[in-house]
């Protein structure tokens, strides 16, 4: 390491940046001084002391370690008796009006405070004070506030205003006067993220999810990922005999208010719970057998009088990776159809994963500029907002926004271009990156850029062509361009991977006489030669009378657009797996319970293309099953030979036939080179004028809505129409 | 509603800073020039103008003793009780000007001439026992010039 300084922290030397703090160095050392108000996440602070240390010939007796810089030979000493004393008399007084009500906080077990009285092992205070009362008039949705337990550490202050940029906490008053307020102390309007609950050290921020539900120290831990948007944030499911009761960062990631409190739809009274088939016009309860056999039976009628190509099939954003193999496998070996698309593809860009590939979220924050030429992306994708933040927040680096409304970037935003869309934006923006026109905030925008040797290109939900070829030429006026496109839906880029695509098969190997021979032999079956309908094809043939039956696992065509529903009405058999009886579900003949993703094993592929695993946290609810086992029990009943044990049995085969997926370790990214359509002019994305793909609607505010899932938590219900800005 | 011309005066001071919120002060005291005090709806407003949250802005608002949050009198007294001020006779100035005006700290005259509020330390020490009333600064105060001071406030 070039440009070092030497520190000694008790006895240990080692060499650190010369920007590191005491503290840096400390944990480099492997020694731990205590901390309440540090946090990696923020800027430091100094707010508590409790991190004093002592620095040899220094004027100062004690110093503290999480805001002064290391000089060169400092030798440092983190425990001496002074030291005990004085953290002592630190935590004294911070506990001279703390209202000590373990019993009843939610955060005993898990508190700063506790753990460091306990090891300083405090007797009487000297201080008589009467404990400082706080009427507990803070009602708010979701998060509760104990304004009488806050130590003042500032750290929900700066987390969400520093990473959120939301600034919905701060500091008002004075001396014993301050305490964390909201707006004139009105209820949270927020992002509801709870991320202020998560860095609070104390008891001070709790959620109501989790009010006296369970003990910190009673609990058993899963790792798992968000289902709920591309970004695939890492999370823990914390479980207390067998059921969820809170949901947590892995790693002290963040999570938005979907991740955080959205589990909660799991427990949902409208969950299915047994298999329904429609008798004489209703759709009733029935057992795997019966209902398995009608579906067996009419898509066997059903083929052999009209063909393979008269089924289609709708895959999902949601389900795992193994689980959208298995369907398109499903289609193309059982039923004998390359007819196998997601209507989600209406709702991503057009060049995803051919040219715009998304670099690592966390990289954002790298760019000298952040162009974003989506506003909503913070709400649509809350990380990729997070990195942006954090760009400007934590690295300051420039922000330059396309938004016709008002948000939370415009407020750090370098230079915002107040356009109703990207492509009037680029429109204006173009002309003056080639040839220096334009005036004001286009101008800026174009100096901005111009200077930049590294630029992070946020690429809108929605593309039209002509947008799309103005950011292609974009791209190739900027200096070292990355592009981050927009992808909502969870599971999307493991679906698309996994051959849910009419014209592909798995790993974007497209549908061609090497391929299906390939395919065929290693199924052991045969399979369709020419490429399937995609998604609106299959529509428009339902509505021609072409496709006669459907098959839909984890998708909701009719509820994100009423207009689907007499188009569905003329299929003459409808299956569909879903966790809910979705718009679509009702119109079913048969309705298969699929579980949650809190009650399968699996994998998911971010949109950074990264492979990550899902782990179940609580038993299927009621007869429900995976979709991955419904799938291939429909199949071997089919005649197929399908015989996995687990969902890892499914990863093995990917692994053995699709090229990208190969080698790629969980946890890690597949390289966007190494895809066949690599810079190709594929379009995987799908445009109609006629067909909508709205989110199941309840929510005013994208950021709480993700469809059909969160529109059943009860935490996101609660939230849902608050607006963002007033 | 900020008025046309509080608005104009806050983009003025805009013009200065680099980042908006640092205007917040200044920002606050158009307002208060104006209206006396900084309600809740003005305070709302500046922060928006500020691209600031209200909380964020109220923050400012309400660490700073000469931004009023609640509304004043005609003129505002400001006595230091600070250590030198407080040593050199606060206690007794403010006894006496509590009983001339009949009110205490943070309370305002029936006829709404006079706000009586505490300071901490006007930076005045050489002259304790000091005061400030709206702009001006007195000091050492006794009790034969405060009735002078106070006359010149109607
Ligand atoms: S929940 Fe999130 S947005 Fe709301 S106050 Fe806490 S940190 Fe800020
Ligand atoms: S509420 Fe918690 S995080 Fe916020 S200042 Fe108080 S103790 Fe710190
Ligand atoms: S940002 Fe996306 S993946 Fe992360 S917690 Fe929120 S919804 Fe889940
Ligand atoms: S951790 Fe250093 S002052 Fe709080």
């Amino acid at each position: 390491m070039e440009n070092t300084v030497t520190v000694t922290i008790d006895g240990i030397t080692v060499k650190v940046k010369p920007t590191a703090t005491i503290l840096d160095a400390a944990k480099q050392a492997g020694v731990r001084i205590p901390v309440l108000c540090a946090d990696d996440k923020l800027h430091p602070y100094g707010s508590c002391r409790i991190c004093l240390v002592e620095i040899e010939k220094s004027p100062r007796k004690f110093t503290p370690s999480c805001t002064t810089p290391v000089a060169d030979n400092m030798v440092v000493k983190t425990m001496t008796p002074d030291l005990f004393e004085a953290r002592k008399r630190i935590l004294e007084l911070l506990l001279c009006h703390h209202p000590l009500d373990c019993p009843v906080c939610d955060k005993a077990g898990n508190c700063q405070l506790q753990d460091l009285v306990h090891e300083y092992g405090l007797g009487p205070s000297k201080f008589t004070e009467k404990k400082r009362v706080v009427p507990p008039n803070y009602k708010s949705a979701v998060i509760d506030r104990e304004v009488a337990r806050c130590v003042l550490c500032g750290k929900c202050v700066r987390v969400c205003r520093e990473q959120n940029a939301v600034g919905e906490l701060a500091f008002t008053r004075r001396g014993k006067e301050s305490k964390v307020s909201t707006d004139f102390d009105q209820q949270l309007d927020c992002e509801f993220c709870g991320e202020c609950v998560e860095i609070c050290p104390v008891g001070a921020l709790t959620t109501k999810q989790f009010k006296y539900r369970g003990r910190t120290w009673n609990m058993e831990r899963t790792q798992s990922v968000c289902n709920y948007c591309g970004c695939g944030c890492r999370m823990v499911y914390e479980t207390r005999q067998g059921r969820i009761v809170r949901v947590r960062s892995a790693a002290r990631n963040y999570l938005c208010g979907k991740g955080r409190f959205g589990w909660d739809a799991v427990h949902h009274a409208d969950r299915l719970t047994t298999p329904l088939v429609r008798v004489s016009g209703e759709l009733v309860p029935a057992t795997w057998d019966e209902a398995l056999a009608m579906v067996v039976t009419n898509l066997n009628v059903i083929k052999n009088k009209r063909g393979a190509d008269s089924i289609g099939g709708l895959g999902s954003v949601r389900t795992t990776n193994e689980e959208s193999y298995l369907f398109q496998k499903f289609m193309r070996s059982a039923i004998g159809t390359n007819n196998v698309d997601m209507l989600a593809r209406l709702k991503v860009p057009k060049g995803l994963n051919t040219t715009f590939f998304s670099g690592e979220l966390s990289n954002i924050s790298g760019h000298d500029v952040v162009l974003v030429l989506d506003g909503d992306v913070a709400e649509l994708n809350p990380l990729t907002g997070i990195e942006i933040v954090r760009a400007v927040n934590r690295n300051y680096k420039k922000l330059i926004l396309v938004n016709s409304g008002y948000n939370k970037l415009n407020r750090i935003a370098s230079c915002v271009l107040e356009y109703v869309s990207p492509d009037a934006a680029l429109a204006d923006l173009l002309p003056a990156l080639k040839s220096g026109q334009g005036t004001g905030a286009v101008a800026d925008a174009a100096a901005i850029l111009k200077e930049a040797t590294s630029v992070a290109v946020i690429i809108p939900a929605r593309l039209p062509d002509g947008t799309y070829y103005q950011v292609r030429e974009l791209l190739s006026l900027l200096k070292g361009a990355t592009t981050y496109p927009v992808v909502k839906r969870s599971n999307f880029l493991g679906a698309l991977d996994m051959g849910v695509l009419p014209g592909y098969y798995p790993g974007y190997q497209k549908v061609s006489p090497d391929v299906v021979s390939r395919f065929a032999s290693a199924w052991n079956c045969m399979l369709p030669e020419i490429p399937g309908k995609n998604a609106l094809e299959m529509l428009d043939a339902i509505k021609q009378g072409s496709i006669a039956a459907l098959y839909i696992m984890g998708d909701d065509p009719a509820g994100s657009d009423a207009g689907l529903k007499p188009v569905l009405e003329k299929l003459e058999f409808l299956v569909v797996q879903d966790i809910f009886l979705t718009e679509t579900a009702k119109m079913a003949d048969v309705v298969l319970p699929a579980v949650s993703s809190a009650e399968k094993a699996g994998t998911l592929t971010s949109l950074e293309r990264r492979l990550q695993g899902i782990s179940p946290a609580e038993e299927p609810l009621g007869d429900a099953q995976p979709d991955w086992n419904i799938l291939q029990t429909v199949a071997k009943k089919m005649g197929s030979a399908m015989h996995y044990a687990s969902p890892s049995d499914i990863m093995k085969e990917i692994r053995a036939l699709v090229p990208l997926y190969a080698d790629l370790a969980v946890g890690s990214v597949w390289p966007a080179e190494k895809s066949p359509l690599h810079g190709s002019e594929t379009n995987l994305s799908l445009l109609s004028d006629s067909v909508e793909k709205n989110d199941v609607i309840t929510s005013e505010r994208l950021l709480f809505s993700s469809g059909t899932t969160t529109t059943r938590s009860k935490e996101l219900t609660t939230v849902c129409t608050f607006k963002v800005e007033a | 509603m900020l008025t046309e011309q509080e608005k104009q005066e806050i983009s003025e001071e805009l013009k200065h800073c680099e980042r908006p919120e640092a205007a917040a002060i200044e920002a606050l005291r158009v307002v208060q020039k104006k209206r006396g005090w900084v309600s809740d709806a003005s305070l709302r407003d500046v922060a928006a103008q500020l691209s600031m949250t209200p909380a964020e802005l109220d923050a400012v608002a309400t660490f700073y003793s000469f931004i009023f949050r609640k509304p004043v009198g005609r003129h505002v007294i400001a006595l230091c009780d600070s250590m030198v001020c407080w040593s050199l006779g606060h206690d007794d100035l403010y006894k006496l000007i509590s009983t001339k005006l009949g009110i205490g700290y943070g309370e305002t005259t029936g006829d709404n001439r006079f706000t009586l509020l505490p300071a901490s330390c006007l930076g005045a020490c050489d002259r304790a026992p000091a005061m400030m009333v709206d702009d001006e600064l007195f000091g050492p105060v006794t009790p034969e010039t405060i009735d002078e001071i106070l006359s010149k406030y109607s």
